[in-house]
C-alpha cells in the first residue's frame, strides 16, 4: 500500500487524495566531518488533520527529522514542503516567520521559561509573531488554558507546577497561535504513565475536535497508538508504516 | 598534587580555552586595576625618592644641617659661632640651594605684560642654583669620576668635564679653578645637553626681577652632586650664588659633618649655639617634611586606585562564580566519583591564582608603561605646591612591583574565596540543580540588605570621627563601608525592582523587554554583581566630578570675591614658578604715583616651620587690604572689620592652617623670627585655596621689623573707578621700565592661570576614574557573556517559538541597558554619598579646605547617557552569541 493510500486510509477517506500539509522528499541529513547520516533518504507525506507517530529507538533520527520539518536545521539534500512552501531552500528569516505562524512545539522537557508565569509563557508566541493587543492576547490565552484545564494556574510559575501541568501549559503554548502543524518530541517522555496518558488523550482530542495536524516522535508503542499512523524509523530511514490499531 | 594539576588541566584549562573571551576580559580587568595602582605608587614614590636623593646628593657626607625656621636663609655670621667646634672635629660649610629661572637663547629682556610682547613660556625654566664653598666643599661632597678612559688621562681632576677635554682622574678632590672666573658656573649635564652648553657658553638667569648673565665653566657629570635635581642645576661659588640671588650675608643652610659617635650630644650642643629661629636637624628631616607635606595628596590618589582595584575584584568574583555555577553538574559528577571537597577547592584555587597571577603580571607591565604618564600628571602638582625637583622619569624600585603584585594577588584571592567555598560545598545530589546559587542569593538577599544598611550606618558613624594624627583615616573607612553597604543592598533592591519593571519594559519594548527583566531577576546573583561593579565605577566618577566641580566653583568664587585688585604685579621669576622671586619695595612707590592708581598693596610670603610642619608666613599692607580688599572670613565678618584689627602682633590665619593645626580665632600662636619666638594673636580665619600648607598673615610693618626684609613677592594694584585700565596699565609699565623683568596681569588672567593650575592638579583624577569605569564596563561585559551562556536554553526555546535572531539580540541589549541603568542610578546615589565624604570629611581633614558643595548636573546627565550607551555597546558580542544559538542542541539540557 502506498504512502498516500495509508494516509488516506488513516483518515477514513479511502480513494480520495488528501492534500499534504507536510511533504518530505528524499530528505537526507548528515553531520560532521565523518558524514554521519542522521536522516537518510526519507520520504513522508502528512495530510492535514492527520496524527502521525514517528517511532524508533533513541538515535534513530526522529528528533532530527522534526527539527528539519520545523526549519531549525538545514537538510543536506532533499526537499521539505510545508503547506506547499519549500522550506529547505528558504533563508533563516523566512523560515523563522513561517515557523512562528504555522508550527507549534511540544518538548519532552516542557521547556517553559522559568521566569515567566503560565499566562506569559502561553502568550509568548502571540507576542513574538503577532500584533494583537494585550487584551486580545489575554482573551485567547484564557480560552486556551481553559481548553487544557489550566485556567486556575494563570499566575503560577513553572516551578510551582507538576510535570503534567507543565506539559499542559506547553501544549497550550503550542496551540495558542493556531498553527497548522503541531510537532511533539517525546511529549510524555518525562511524565509518569498516568499523566502521560492524560497528555496523549488531550492531543488526540485536539486532533479530532480541531482537526489539528500532529507529528509526534516517541519510542513508546503505547503512545504511538494514539495517532492515526505509525512511521517506524531506524538508522535514519523509514523502515515501515502502519495504521494504528485505534484508527 | 599531581592529581590536582591533572584535574586542573582537564577540567579548568580546557574550559578556559573555550571561554577565552571571558578569560581575557577578566585578566585585562585585573591588569587595569593593578597597573593603575602600580603607576600611581611609582609616581608618588619617585617624587619623594627624587627629593630624598637630591637632599642626599647635595648633603653629601653631611649628617647635620642648620635650617631656617623663619627666614629666607640662615645668617652666615652663624659660621663664626660654629668656629669653636672645629676643635672637636666638626666640619661645616654654607650652602645655597634655591630655585632660579633660566632664560632660553631666544629670551628677551624687558617687562612682560599682558599687552606687551612676551617671551614664550617655553624659553623659561625653573632650575636649581647650588652655591658651595669651593674651597671647603670637597670635605663634604664625593666627586665621582667620569668613567671614560680618555677622561682618565686628562689633567683635570674632578668630576667636571668639558666637551673638549676629559674629566678627572679617580678620587681627586681638587677643583677646576675656572669656577672662580667672574660669573662662571658649573652646569649639570642634563641642563647642558638641553641647551647645548659647552665650556665658555653664556646664558641668562632670572633672579626675581633682575637678569643675571653667567658663563659655563664646566659640565658636571651625572654622578655625585651633578646628579642632584636630575642634572638640572648650576653650581657656583657661594659668593656668586649670593650675588645672583641678592642675598647679602645669607645662605640657604649650613651643612655639618660631626663624628657619628657623638651625633646626638653634639646636636644638643649646637642647638644651644644657634638662634631660636634656626633648626638643627639631620638631612632626613627635610625628606620627612616633604613626605608629611605630600601625604594627603598621595593617599588620596592611592585611595582612588584602590577603588579601581575593588571594581577589578568584582570582575574576579563574577568570573569565578560563573565558572562554578556553570560547572556545578560536572563538580557534582566529580564528587560522585570520589573527588574530595579539598581537591575541588584546590582546583578552583589554582584557577583563581592563574587568572589573578596573569592579570597581575600583565598589570605590572602596563603599570610600568603608564608610570611615566602618571608621573607627568602628578609632577606639576608636586612641583607647584610642594617642592621643586625635576620629575622627568620614574625611579624603578622593585619593592613597588612586589607590593603591587601582592595587592593584586591578595584582592584576587579575597574575591575568589566565596565562589571557592561554593564550589567545594557542591554535593553530588545538587549537581543537577542549576539555580541553587541564584536561590541562595535570593534567600540571602534580605540578610545582605540588613548588613548593607548596617554598613551605611557604620559609614555615617565613622564619618563623624576626627582625623587620626592629622590623617583622615576614618573618612576612608567610611567610604569603604559606604561602598560595601551599597553593594550589599543591590540584590534585594534589584529583586524588588526588576519584577515591577517587567510590565513597563514589555509595554515599551515588547515581549523582549519583559524577558530581559525577568531573566535578569532569574539570575539575581550575577545581575547584582554586574550592577554593583558598574555602580562602584560610576560612583567614583560621580564623586570625583562633584568634588572637582565643588572645588572649582569654590575656587572661582573665592578668586572672584577675594581678588578685587585690578592688576597684579610680580617678578617674571615668580611668574615662571619661582615662589621666592622678590621685588624691591620701591615698585610700590612708583606704582602708587601713577595717575589712576588708587592704591598699591605689597605682599610678601616665605616658607616657615610651625610645630614641625611647613607653613607659609605672609605679610600684607593690611591698611590697604582693609580699604580695598575683600577677604572672606570663616566668622562671616567683613574684610574691613577684621583687617582693622590685624595690627602690630596680630595675625589672621588661613583655614588650612587653622584646621590642620587646631588653631581657632582668639588663640595665640608662636612664630620663630630672627628676633626670637614671637607671639601673635589670631583675630580671624580666612578662606584660602592657594595652598594647603596654610598661611599666617601679619602686617607688613611688623614683618619688616622682625625679619629685616623690605622686599615684596607681589603687589596688588587698585585703580580709580573712572580710570581707564589699559591706560593705567601702560602708565605703570612705563613707570617701572627701570625695574626689568616684571609681570603685570589682570585679575582675569590670574583667574585663568589659577584654573589652569587647578585643572592640572586634577588631571590624574580624571584619568583614574576613566579607568575605574572601564573596569566596570568590562565587568558588565563579563556578566552579559555569562548571562547569554546561561540563557542558551531560553534563547533556543524562543527560536522554536518563532523569535528571530534580531529579537534574541534585542533581549541581550535590553539586559545590558537595564544593568547600565541600575548601575548608573545606584552609582549616582553612592557617588553622592562618597562626594559628601570627599568634600566634607576627607579633603577637609587632609587639606583643611571648606568647599561649597556643587553638583555638575550636566556632566552627570551626559556621562549617564554615555555609560548606558557603552553598557549596551558591551553587549554586541554577547548579542551575536545569542543570535547564533543553535536551538536543537541548546534545548537538550536536562
Amino acid at each position: 500500500m502506498s504512502q498516500t493510500d495509508l494516509s488516506a486510509q488513516s483518515r477514513g477517506n479511502s480513494g480520495q487524495s488528501q492534500q499534504a500539509l507536510v511533504q518530505l522528499i528524499d530528505v537526507c541529513k548528515t553531520y560532521g566531518e565523518h558524514q554521519v547520516k542522521a536522516v537518510a533518504g526519507v520520504n513522508i507525506s502528512v495530510p492535514r488533520g492527520e496524527f502521525v507517530s514517528l517511532m524508533g529507538a533513541s538515535g534513530c533520527g526522529k528528533s532530527t527529522l522534526l527539527n528539519l520539518v520545523a526549519g531549525l536545521d538545514n537538510v543536506s539534500s532533499g526537499t521539505i514542503l510545508l503547506d506547499s512552501e519549500d522550506i529547505s531552500t528558504m533563508g533563516d528569516e523566512d523560515v523563522t516567520r513561517l515557523r512562528g505562524r504555522k508550527i507549534g512545539f511540544i518538548f519532552q522537557f516542557f521547556n517553559l521559561l522559568s521566569t515567566l508565569t503560565v499566562e506569559e509563557n502561553v502568550s509568548l508566541p502571540l507576542e513574538l509573531t503577532t500584533k494583537l493587543s494585550a487584551a486580545q492576547r489575554r482573551e485567547k490565552v484564557g480560552l486556551m488554558l481553559e481548553r487544557v484545564g489550566m485556567k486556575e494556574r494563570l499566575a503560577f510559575y513553572p516551578a510551582q507546577l507538576s510535570g503534567g501541568e507543565m506539559q499542559r501549559v506547553a501544549i497550550a503554548r503550542a496551540l495558542i497561535h493556531s498553527p497548522q502543524l503541531i510537532v511533539a518530541d517525546e511529549p510524555t517522555g518525562n511524565l509518569d504513565s498516568e499523566n502521560g496518558a492524560k497528555i496523549l488523550v488531550l492531543l488526540k482530542d485536539l486532533n479530532q475536535s480541531m482537526d489539528q495536524t500532529i507529528i509526534m516522535a516517541t519510542h513508546s508503542e503505547e503512545a504511538a497508538q494514539y495517532g492515526h499512523r505509525i512511521i517506524q524509523m531506524k538508522d535514519g530511514m523509514v523502515i515501515s508504516e502502519r495504521l494504528c490499531v485505534s484508527s | 598534587m599531581r592529581f590536582v594539576l591533572s584535574l586542573f588541566y582537564r577540567f579548568v584549562v580546557r574550559d578556559v580555552r573555550v571561554n577565552w573571551v571571558r578569560t581575557l576580559l577578566t585578566i585585562f580587568g585585573i591588569a587595569l586595576g593593578v597597573s593603575v595602582f602600580l603607576a600611581i605608587s611609582i609616581a608618588n614614590d619617585t617624587a619623594l625618592t627624587r627629593f630624598s636623593q637630591t637632599v642626599n646628593r647635595i648633603s653629601g657626607k653631611a649628617n647635620l644641617e642648620l635650617l631656617p625656621l623663619s627666614g629666607v636663609g640662615v645668617d652666615q655670621n652663624l659660621l663664626t659661632e660654629l668656629s669653636g667646634l672645629s676643635a672637636i672635629d666638626v666640619k661645616y660649610t654654607p650652602i645655597i640651594d634655591e630655585n632660579i629661572v633660566i632664560i632660553g637663547q631666544s629670551g628677551v629682556s624687558g617687562i612682560k605684560g599682558s599687552a606687551g610682547a612676551a617671551t614664550s613660556k617655553d624659553d623659561r625654566e625653573m632650575i636649581q642654583l647650588i652655591g658651595i664653598d669651593m674651597l671647603a666643599d670637597p670635605e663634604f661632597k664625593s666627586y665621582q669620576e667620569d668613567a671614560d678612559e680618555a677622561d682618565k688621562k686628562s689633567k683635570r681632576d674632578s668630576n667636571i668635564h668639558t666637551s673638549g677635554a676629559g674629566a678627572a682622574s679617580e678620587n681627586s678632590k681638587a677643583l677646576d679653578l675656572s669656577v672662580f672666573t667672574p660669573r662662571a658656573v658649573l652646569v649639570g649635564s642634563k641642563l647642558a645637553e638641553r641647551y647645548g652648553f659647552h665650556e665658555g657658553s653664556t646664558f641668562d638667569v632670572l633672579s626675581a626681577d633682575q637678569r643675571e648673565h653667567l658663563k659655563v665653566a664646566g659640565i658636571l657629570s651625572g654622578q655625585g652632586l651633578g646628579g642632584a635635581y636630575s642634572g638640572n642645576l648650576i653650581v657656583a661659588d657661594i659668593g656668586l650664588a649670593q650675588d645672583i640671588l641678592h642675598w647679602d650675608g645669607r645662605v640657604s643652610r649650613i651643612d655639618l659633618i660631626v663624628p657619628p659617635e657623638a651625633l646626638e650630644p653634639l646636636q644638643e650642643k649646637i642647638k644651644a649655639l644657634v638662634p631660636s629661629d634656626v633648626m638643627v636637624a639631620t638631612p632626613d628631616t627635610r625628606s620627612d617634611q616633604a613626605h608629611k607635606m605630600t601625604r594627603s595628596f598621595e593617599y588620596n590618589l592611592l585611595a582612588l586606585t584602590l577603588i579601581a582595584l575593588m571594581v577589578g575584584m568584582f570582575l574576579i568574583y563574577n568570573t569565578m562564580t560563573i565558572t562554578v555555577l556553570r560547572r556545578r553538574p560536572e563538580i557534582g559528577i566529580l564528587r560522585a566519583l570520589g573527588v574530595s571537597r579539598t581537591i575541588i577547592m584546590r582546583m578552583f584555587l589554582l584557577e583563581a591564582i592563574s587568572l589573578g597571577g596573569l592579570g597581575t603580571l600583565l598589570g605590572l607591565v602596563l603599570g610600568a608603561v603608564m608610570a611615566n604618564g602618571a608621573l607627568k600628571a602628578v609632577a606639576q602638582t608636586f612641583q607647584y605646591f610642594y617642592f621643586k625637583v625635576p620629575l622627568d622619569n620614574v625611579t624603578v624600585d622593585p619593592m613597588q612591583y612586589c607590593l603591587a603584585f601582592c595587592v593584586g594577588m591578595a584582592l584576587t584571592l579575597a574575591a575568589a574565596f566565596p565562589p571557592l567555598l561554593e564550589a567545594s560545598s557542591v554535593a553530588p545530589a545538587e549537581a543537577t540543580r542549576r539555580a541553587s546559587h541564584g536561590t541562595k542569593v535570593r534567600s540571602a538577599k534580605l540578610v545582605m540588605f540588613i548588613l548593607g544598611l548596617l554598613s551605611l550606618v557604620a559609614a555615617y558613624v565613622f564619618s563623624l570621627q576626627s582625623p587620626l594624627y592629622g590623617f583622615p583615616a576614618f573618612g576612608y573607612v567610611a567610604a569603604l563601608f559606604s561602598i560595601i553597604g551599597a553593594s550589599l543592598l543591590t540584590p534585594y533592591t534589584l529583586g524588588h525592582v526588576l519584577p515591577v519593571l517587567a510590565g513597563p519594559m514589555a509595554s515599551i519594548f515588547g515581549v523582549e523587554g519583559r524577558i530581559a527583566a525577568r531573566s535578569l531577576n532569574g539570575t539575581l546573583g550575577r545581575t547584582a554583581v554586574a550592577s554593583a561593579s558598574l555602580m562602584i565605577g560610576i560612583a567614583m566618577m560621580v564623586a570625583l566630578a562633584i568634588m572637582i566641580s565643588s572645588f572649582r566653583q569654590t575656587v572661582t568664587a573665592w578668586i572672584d570675591q577675594s581678588f578685587k585688585a585690578d592688576l597684579w604685579l610680580q617678578s617674571q621669576a615668580r611668574s615662571a614658578g619661582n615662589k621666592e622671586g622678590r621685588l624691591s619695595e620701591d615698585v610700590l612707590t612708583k606704582v602708587a604715583s601713577v595717575k589712576g592708581v588708587a592704591a598699591a598693596e605689597g605682599f610678601v610670603d616665605r616658607r616657615i616651620m610651625y610645630e614641625g610642619m611647613t607653613a607659609l608666613l605672609g605679610a600684607a599692607d593690611i591698611d590697604v587690604l582693609a580699604k580695598y580688599g575683600h577677604q572672606l572670613f570663616v566668622s562671616g565678618r567683613s574684610s574691613s572689620e577684621v583687617c582693622s584689627k590685624v595690627v602690630g602682633m596680630h595675625a589672621m590665619v588661613s583655614e588650612p592652617f587653622a584646621v590642620r593645626r587646631g588653631v581657632k580665632a582668639g588663640d595665640t600662636i608662636s612664630l620663630d623670627t630672627p628676633q626670637g619666638k614671637k607671639d601673635f594673636y589670631v583675630d580671624d580665619i580666612f578662606y584660602d585655596y592657594a595652598s594647603d600648607l596654610g598661611y599666617v598673615i601679619i602686617p607688613r610693618d611688623t614683618y619688616k621689623r622682625l625679619f629685616a626684609d623690605t622686599s615684596i613677592s607681589n603687589a596688588a594694584i587698585y585703580i580709580d573707578k573712572d580710570a581707564d585700565i589699559d591706560k593705567v596699565k601702560s602708565d605703570v609699565l612705563t613707570a617701572l621700565k627701570d625695574n626689568s623683568l616684571l609681570s603685570l596681569n589682570s585679575t582675569a588672567e590670574l583667574r585663568k592661570q589659577a584654573i589652569i593650575i587647578f585643572d592640572r592638579t586634577f588631571a590624574i583624577t580624571y584619568a583614574l576614574h576613566t579607568i575605574a569605569v572601564t573596569v566596570a564596563i568590562l565587568s558588565v561585559m563579563n556578566a552579559l557573556f555569562a548571562l547569554t551562556l546561561e540563557s542558551k536554553r531560553e534563547f533556543a526555546i524562543l527560536r522554536y517559538l518563532g523569535a528571530s535572531k534580531a529579537q534574541l539580540s534585542k533581549v541581550v541589549y535590553l539586559q545590558a541597558a537595564l544593568i547600565g541603568v541600575f548601575g548608573n542610578v545606584g552609582g549616582i546615589g553612592l557617588g553622592y554619598i562618597l562626594s559628601l565624604l570627599l568634600v566634607h570629611v576627607i579633603n577637609k581633614q587632609s587639606f583643611g579646605w571648606s568647599v561649597q558643595y556643587s553638583v555638575p548636573f550636566d556632566f552627570i546627565i551626559q556621562s549617564t547617557i554615555l555609560v548606558v550607551f557603552t553598557a549596551v555597546l558591551s553587549a554586541v558580542i554577547p548579542a551575536k552569541m545569542a543570535a547564533r544559538t543553535l536551538a536543537p542542541a541548546a534545548v537538550r539540557d536536562e
